[in-house]
């Protein structure tokens, strides 16, 4: 959605422009333009209108942080807001705290209370998420009308005049809106910012990627609630007055910042700018003509945006953008299809930095081992204690006919599931129950055997997301996100987005961003699945490679001609148990394993 | 003297969760099947209780009769609203949010339209049967409220039976389990779907007709219930038409205790620390998984 965040080379003749960018250029333009606006528009009325437009960019953004770009939907944003609006008005008017202090007051205390909302809130997702939000702005809501001796009652509370004219509003709203779209775009391009849109793809996915899930998630609410407890705090005076029923309004804050954000397209930075536009507009010709019918335009926008325009008004207007431009060819394409073998340094970027990177090339020592593994769904036993060990450095085939408990072996080794009983110890640390974001950190790197990519980052991005789980610049991360990228043969499509590649292309970002973790271990769960023999061809190659790096594997995988030439050594599970253990050579002679496993699919190496 | 208010208030919410399992028993079913969360719900519910305010001020029909035509009257709304909007979006495999943007949406214009229609004002629905009440043993209760659960437990085993026993209802389940599967074995997925999101606003105008008398109307007074039907729907286990009978009755007695132990004021604030609590400690629900 929208433009990727990492921008292919942009330049542009002139030295000024070159130095900000083409966009940076417009937005400045933009900026001075707000700046000197009340010169120009002297109307009271309009200046009014400008100002809610104000408003309004900065709570659809707001919400769209959270919604949009962490894909955690809020139905209880005023919430926050009704905080804001709340604490402000009372810090103000009872012990006269200035302005500027209260409402900043009033964006930590709905920051403060996002805190416990999110706790309770983010066990759950989807639809959970948000309608539980909804019921806690409705107990807000609910606590404001009744604790009379605080908030004064359904009555509400009156602010005095602070200013005689709308033109210090004017400019507190514009600092807010750039405030809050500043902070959203930083955040963006920062780590967190990659990680709140990983959350958004997929869960799972960000998860083996070593992201903490729900302190990212609860990150964006802190940030998004903040952000909406400010303007909150800000549309008190402005407004002169607030009540319960206003400033805690389902339909009016909550669902009019979805309106706004989605209108102009989640997920999408300059999307709320759009939809604040036109709702503001909309609802002030609804006002003056119909008589408040701004709800019932409301619910034809969401309706309409939902079934025809999922990508809003801005990603729309970016397809119909692109179908009118020629296409172009990908950039620099051929310089970049050379055989990826000259590109070895980009191992060396991946392991050079990794913890052990010394001890992989020596053959010795034991880095994973589990005893007694063993796993029940309910009533059925998927793993029956399961002892397997892997030595550094070594390449280890895991076979076994479907439901062998292979990819659960996998998702316990990662943490993605907890054995019933058993441990598991890897590089010295017992990893039994851990969460998998932290046996990630700790060098377990693990693929997905239906792929999961990020689908709305490009390759790069995705690679890119990986790469921050040691670090914080998102620069250096690149940098490596780029060079193995070019390992795994895939920096030809690094501005491509995730979701439009091919399956082979697919297996192989999936094996790119486990690489760039800085794994110790890789866990791949049958990455050749499905492939064609070239693909296989490469596919093996690019294993072979990782393997010379000294990186560890486990590798579940069916094609038996990837893992016969792959493997130093074959684990063989048959029923949640280990039925043999051995070179390739033996495991394949090994009668028991022929009649189990190979003799069922004899002359079908395939899925 | 303490005694009899805590039976009085137990009782009354028993009969109020009577109610609330009807509402929360058809949102459970459309969950239940399709897998979406339907936030017009209490907004159906809301034209179930015009139509019988309607029906009962110009043709002088009796409230429970009105169930007859409040019942398919949603259903066609419903089966209408899951056709031309609902499937195009499932089709498309959208998140599981543009459901609900959707659903809200819906219940937003349906709320508008009816302020439009009818406009804003609070009426009430005044007979003598309304405020009747019978005394049994010192405790007092309302014959409408009576009624109202008398009726609303009938459907929901109604309900209960015809999803167990008929071949309607095993299509239904069938397709909540998997809707390919099914269609494997001859059941059109698409029109189970369209029946179950009919089915299920249609038991919500059923419960807006038995709620009339014992409740004021607005427009507005939907997004409560959608809100009253989720919480019953989590509390007794999504996609449970069982469950919302156990979370129904249990938001009913506890909404009605905290009425009158902690405060009327606060009266929905405990409904909701309830749901939190139980979503928070037993997030399958207080019943668990059921057979439907």
């Amino acid at each position: 959605m929208g433009a990727p965040l990492v921008h292919p080379e942009r330049t542009a003749g002139i030295p000024f422009v070159r130095a900000i960018g083409l966009p940076g250029l417009g937005l400045g333009l933009v900026l001075v333009a707000f700046a000197v606006l009340p010169l120009f528009v002297r109307s009271p009325y309009h200046l009014h209108l400008v100002i809610l437009f104000l408003l309004w960019v900065g709570l659809g953004e707001s919400w769209n942080l959270l919604g949009g770009f962490t894909g955690q939907i809020s139905f209880g944003h005023a919430a926050f807001f009704g905080t804001g609006a709340y604490v402000t008005s009372l810090l103000y008017i009872g012990p006269g705290v200035p302005l500027p202090l209260a409402g900043l007051v009033g964006g930590v205390f709905a920051a403060v209370l996002s805190v416990p909302i999110g706790l309770v809130c983010f066990r759950l997702r989807g639809p959970y998420f948000a309608l539980t939000v909804l019921g806690f702005a409705e107990i807000l809501r609910i606590i404001a009308i009744n604790w009379r001796s605080v908030t004064m009652g359904p009555v509400g509370v009156l602010f005095p005049p602070i200013f005689r004219d709308k033109l210090p509003f004017y400019y507190m709203g514009l600092a807010l809106a750039v405030l809050t779209v500043g902070v959203v775009w930083l955040t963006l391009r920062s780590k967190a910012g990659f990680y709140f849109r990983a959350l958004r793809d997929d869960q799972e996915a960000a998860k083996a990627l070593g992201i903490d899930s729900t302190w990212y998630k609860q990150f964006s609410l802190i940030l998004s609630a903040f952000l909406t407890g400010l303007l909150g705090g800000f549309f008190a005076p402005y407004q002169g007055y607030i009540d319960p029923d206003v400033v805690f309004s389902i339909p009016d804050i909550s669902i009019a910042m979805i309106v706004v954000a989605v209108l102009g397209g989640m997920g999408n930075l300059w999307g709320p700018a759009v939809g604040a536009v036109i709702v503001v507009v909309l609802s002030e010709i609804l006002r003056t003509t119909l008589g408040g019918a701004h709800l019932l335009v409301y619910s034809g926008v969401i309706i309409a945006i939902v079934v025809f325009l999922p990508d809003g008004l801005v990603g729309w207007f970016g397809r119909v953008l692109a179908r009118m431009r020629p296409p172009r060819p990908e950039p620099a394409a051929a310089r970049e299809h050379q055989p990826s073998t000259a590109a070895p340094a980009a191992l060396d970027m991946a392991t050079e930095n990794s913890p052990g990177a010394g001890e992989h090339r020596r053959r010795d020592g034991v880095l994973l081992s589990t005893e007694k593994v063993a796993k029940a769904f309910g009533g059925l036993l998927a793993l029956q204690g399961v002892d397997v060990q892997l030595r550094r450095g070594e390449v280890l085939g895991l076979i076994g006919p479907n439901g062998a408990g292979k990819t659960t072996l996998l998702s316990l080794i990662s943490g993605f599931e907890r054995p019933t009983s058993g441990r598991i110890h890897f590089d010295s640390h017992d990893i039994t129950g851990l969460p998998a974001h932290r046996i990630t950190h700790l060098g377990v790197a693990r693929t997905f055997q239906i792929v999961r990519p990020l689908g709305k980052m490009t390759v790069l991005e995705n690679a890119l997301t990986a790469a921050l789980a040691h670090t914080v610049h998102v620069s250096a991360a690149k940098e490596k996100a780029e060079a193995i990228l070019q390992f795994v043969d895939l920096y030809s499509r690094r501005n491509r987005m995730a979701a439009n590649l091919t399956l082979a292309e697919r297996k192989r970002l999936e094996l790119a961003r486990a690489l760039a973790t800085n794994p110790k271990l890789l866990l791949l769960d049958e990455v050749a699945a499905g492939l064609n023999a070239a693909e296989t061809k490469t596919m093996v190659a690019i294993l072979e490679r990782i393997r010379e790096r000294g990186i560890s594997i486990v590798a579940v995988e069916h094609v038996m001609q990837v893992i016969m030439s792959i493997s130093d050594r074959i684990v063989v599970l048959h029923y949640g148990r280990v039925l043999a253990e051995g070179k390739p050579a033996e495991v394949a002679q090994n009668a028991e394993v022929i009649q189990a496993y190979l003799g069922v699919t004899e002359g079908n190496d395939r899925a | 003297m303490g005694g009899q208010v805590f039976l009085q208030s137990t009782l009354n919410g028993l009969l109020l969760g009577g109610l609330y399992a009807l509402i929360g028993a058809g949102m459970s079913l459309i969950f239940g099947v399709l897998r979406v969360i339907n936030l017009a719900h209490g907004e159906m519910l809301m034209v179930g209780m015009y139509i019988t305010f309607w029906l009962f001020t110009l043709f002088n029909l009796n409230p429970y009769v009105s169930v007859l035509i409040s019942f398919p009257a949603l259903c066609l709304l419903g089966a209408a609203i899951q056709r031309f909007l609902v499937a195009p979006i499932l089709r498309k495999n959208a998140p599981e949010e543009n459901q609900l943007l959707l659903t809200m949406g819906v219940g937003l214009g349906i709320t508008e339209v009816v302020r439009l229609l009818f406009t804003a004002n609070y009426r009430t629905f005044s007979t003598p049967f309304a405020t009747a009440t019978i005394t049994v043993l010192g405790i007092s209760i309302s014959l409408a409220l009576l009624t109202a659960f008398g009726i609303a437990l009938g459907i929901s085993l109604l309900l209960y039976t015809v999803l167990l026993k008929t071949d309607l209802g095993r299509s239904l389940r069938a397709t909540a389990q998997d809707k390919d599967a099914a269609s494997l074995y001859g059941i059109d997925g698409n029109r189970t779907y369209t029946l179950a999101f009919g089915i299920g606003s249609g038991l919500a105008g059923v419960a807006g007709s038995l709620l009339l008398p014992i409740f004021y109307l607005s427009p507005t007074v939907g997004g409560a219930f959608t809100l009253k039907a989720f919480i019953v729907t989590v509390l007794g286990g999504m996609g449970s038409v069982l469950g919302a009978l156990v979370g129904g009755l249990t938001l009913g007695v506890a909404e009605s205790l905290g009425a009158v132990y902690v405060s009327t004021a606060y009266r929905d604030v405990i409904g909701y620390l309830v749901f939190i609590l139980v979503l928070s400690l037993r997030p399958s629900g207080l019943v668990g998984r059921s057979r439907f």
